[in-house]
């Protein structure tokens, strides 16, 4: 009787100090990046239904708690450090806005939870004077960055250059954080390859209350008449800039372009033709992962992924609850050791942390990224070759 | 001179409220204190932004350089910090003189400028001067990558001694202070524009500039000196938050946002009024907040709702609504209450 009473006791204890392990996600629900916000919104909830029904966390149902920062820095300050306090979470997830990332950096550097961060891309490698989030984060051991870094996106762009065997390049880009620095270190890069870069002009994106006339920026580049018209802005200049250059007649061979998303059901404006970009994730990447991953969202949210966050939130999640399990534990440094060793389902193929220019804890390189082609009114893989649906069409 | 008074201990008992309050949250709440000094902070921080630029309308300019003011402020901080590694502190005062300088000059040139020719020149000028500063050698102002902003306060964490979210609270609570003192210098500068001759001359301005002009009333001198007081308190401002956001950047720093909501917040809570801004900071926040706390979804459009009610039914803000509940215990007609 007194085993039965002692064992109930304990069963009871144990019952009670059985937390589910919590994680909260700190992401741009609203504001100029709601999309991303979005996006990474139907990932983390794709892989939540996906983690529970195959048993959870530690036996346990995970929970996840997303707070909206509206990309604002003194807004995600407050929702971060209200995670830590109230909610009391031991890891932190989501991300994006390089801005927001350095405006956390100091609380992140107070509490060290467990941060794994999507976006906040601006590395501050090769850039004077300036300390970015690789450089300030970097070296953390509690901190892993989900996406590439801004030197790997060039690469990756620059390599699809390269590729097409243009011999000149108009390079427009937006003029903030995102697109300044990028723009600079891409055209250092393109010439270093022997291309010509015929102009380099910055234009205001609608982001940032651009009217969306991007007119006189566009002849200016049409009147370099180069091979390719290449350009780095956001999701909202899309129809703007694809719509005035058909306007204007101008024809290069190819027009590429670099935005973090694009719009949903571009693919049927007839502007869209020919149009090629850059992506983390296509619904019709021919593998597997990337299909499973498609039919289980479009099957939970009524229309397939259009944005890369998506995936990246999805593999996210994935990560921390294998790596939870595998420590077997919430223990910080267990669970930094799983993350360290294992390696991660995503929509993108198998995944591990691996090394960049400083940390060694950098999720996904410039190899995450695919070139498409809206062709016939779909988006086709174009780049890289081993990856492609469909061979790369000339505009002309 | 007695209402003067009043308000000097009206002004002395909210700081020594406010100074004790970071204390008693903790006392209170315990490591939630963290979270709740921050979204004050926030609040004390728009609250700024509403009252200063508040003063302006009240001489009848809607300016919508506000951005401008508080991104001069930022910068100025943060580049004095980049070059000449000045103490941490000089960047403040020295970031409200730089907004007031470029603030002088503004009003210099749109002294003749109103309604909607002001506005649009004022907005104007907030876009040239991001470009401007977007356009300086990087290593001056950092070009788009902007510029990383040391911190004002880093208590350490001692091991043993401490758990780690004290030391947030310890950040947090300087830094609450750091606001609430620009916020009182806000409030004594309202209270003193107010108190003084200045009301009926900035009132007569607003009104009718020509018969203002007409009665003595020199309409350059005090619009100026609106621009001045207006600029320097939004310049403290930008530059306290650079240093607590740890970085300035072009499109954040001279965001839109910030002549929105300066615009705004006075608007709800009642204009050409101290209280009023400071109602309208304290009420729009807790909306925000509550809102954003009971729904998951869409909080954005019952914040939107709060705040299209609230012109509809408030046409005169929370002071107005105030006044209207007074009047009717009083039962005094309006014109009664106005001639008061």
């Amino acid at each position: 009787m007194k085993k039965l009473l002692t064992l109930t006791a304990a069963l009871l204890l144990a019952l009670a100090y059985a937390q589910p392990v919590k994680i909260g996600i700190l992401s741009p629900l609203t504001g100029g990046a709601a999309g991303t916000g979005q996006a990474q919104k139907a990932g983390f909830e794709l892989a939540l239904e996906e983690i529970n029904a195959a048993g959870g966390v530690l036996g346990e149902p995970l929970e996840i708690i997303i707070e909206d920062t509206q990309a604002t820095p003194a807004v995600a300050l407050a929702a971060f450090e209200k995670l830590m306090t109230e909610d009391e979470v031991e890891f932190i997830g989501g991300g994006f806005s390089s801005g927001v990332t350095l405006a956390l950096v100091e609380s992140f550097r107070t509490f060290q939870p467990l941060v794994t961060w999507i976006g906040g891309a601006v590395s501050g490698v090769g850039i004077d004077g300036f300390d970015g989030i690789e450089e300030l984060l970097g070296n953390e051991p509690w901190f892993f960055h989900i996406h590439p870094w801004d030197y790997q996106n060039t690469a990756a762009a620059n390599a699809f250059i390269a590729s097409t065997g243009v011999e000149t390049v108009g390079l427009l880009h937006e003029d903030s954080a995102f697109g300044g620095p990028g723009a600079a270190t891409s055209e250092a890069v393109i010439e270093s390859q022997g291309i010509d870069v015929t102009l380099r002009e910055a234009f205001k994106s609608t982001l940032f209350g651009g009217a969306g006339d991007f007119r006189a920026t566009i002849s200016k580049a049409a009147a370099t008449n180069p091979d390719m018209l290449y350009w780095i802005g956001y999701d909202s200049d899309v129809l703007p800039m694809t719509s005035q250059v058909r306007e204007l007649n101008f024809t290069p061979q190819y027009i590429f372009g670099t935005p973090p998303g694009w719009p949903t059901d571009f693919a049927a404006a007839p502007e869209a033709e020919c149009v090629a970009g850059l992506i983390g994730f296509l619904p019709n990447l021919p593998t597997a992962e990337a299909q499973a991953f498609t039919e289980a969202y479009t099957a939970m949210h009524g229309s397939e992924p259009d944005n890369y966050m998506a995936a990246l939130a999805y593999a996210q999640l994935w990560a921390y609850a294998d790596a939870i399990n595998t420590a077997g534990t919430t223990e910080q440094d267990a669970v930094i050791a799983a993350l360290e060793n294992g390696s991660f389902r995503s929509p993108m193929g198998e995944w591990s942390f691996g090394s960049s220019e400083i940390t060694s804890r950098q999720g996904f390189d410039e190899s995450m990224w695919l070139v498409f082609q809206y062709q016939d009114g779909k988006r086709e893989i174009v780049y890289p070759p081993e990856k492609a649906t469909a061979p790369l069409r000339s505009c002309r | 001179m007695r209402r003067i008074s009043y308000d000097l201990l009206f002004v002395l008992l909210a700081a020594a409220l406010l100074f004790f309050l970071p204390a008693t949250l903790k006392a209170l709440y315990g490591k939630a204190s963290v979270s709740y000094l921050s979204l004050l902070i926030n609040a004390t921080g728009l609250a700024i932004l509403a009252l200063s630029w508040d003063i302006l309308a009240r001489t009848g300019q809607l300016s919508l350089a506000h951005a401008a003011f508080y991104g001069a402020g930022a910068y100025t901080t943060a580049i004095l910090l980049k070059l000449a590694d000045w103490p941490l502190w000089l960047g403040i005062p020295l970031g409200g003189i730089v907004a007031v300088l470029l603030a002088l000059l503004l009003g210099s040139v749109t002294l003749r400028l109103r309604g909607i020719y002001f506005a649009i020149a004022t907005l104007a000028f907030a876009e040239v001067l991001k470009a401007v500063v977007q356009q300086l050698p990087t290593r001056i102002a950092g070009g788009a990558a902007g510029i990383n902003v040391a911190a004002l306060f880093r208590p350490a964490f001692i091991p043993g001694e401490m758990e780690r979210w004290e030391v947030a609270f310890l950040r947090n609570q300087s830094y609450f202070l750091v606001y609430v003192g620009i916020l009182l210098l806000s409030i004594l500068v309202s209270i003193l524009v107010q108190r003084s001759r200045l009301k009926p001359a900035f009132t007569a301005i607003r009104t009718n500039e020509e018969v203002a002009a007409v009665m003595g009333v020199k309409p350059a001198r005090y619009k100026l000196l609106a621009f001045a007081l207006s600029s320097f308190l939004v310049g403290l401002l930008g530059a306290s938050e650079a240093h607590r956001i740890g970085s300035v950047l072009p499109d954040e720093t001279f965001g839109i946002g910030t002549t929105v909501f300066a615009l705004v917040t006075p608007i709800f809570g009642g204009l050409y009024t101290t209280l009023g801004p400071i109602l309208g900071a304290a009420g729009l926040a807790s909306v925000e907040e509550l809102l954003r706390r009971t729904f998951e979804e869409g909080y954005l459009i019952g914040y939107g709702i709060v705040l299209v009610a609230s012109i509809l039914f408030m046409p005169k803000g929370i002071v107005g609504l105030i006044d209207s509940l007074k009047r009717r215990r009083r039962k005094l007609p309006r014109s009664a209450e106005e001639a008061v």
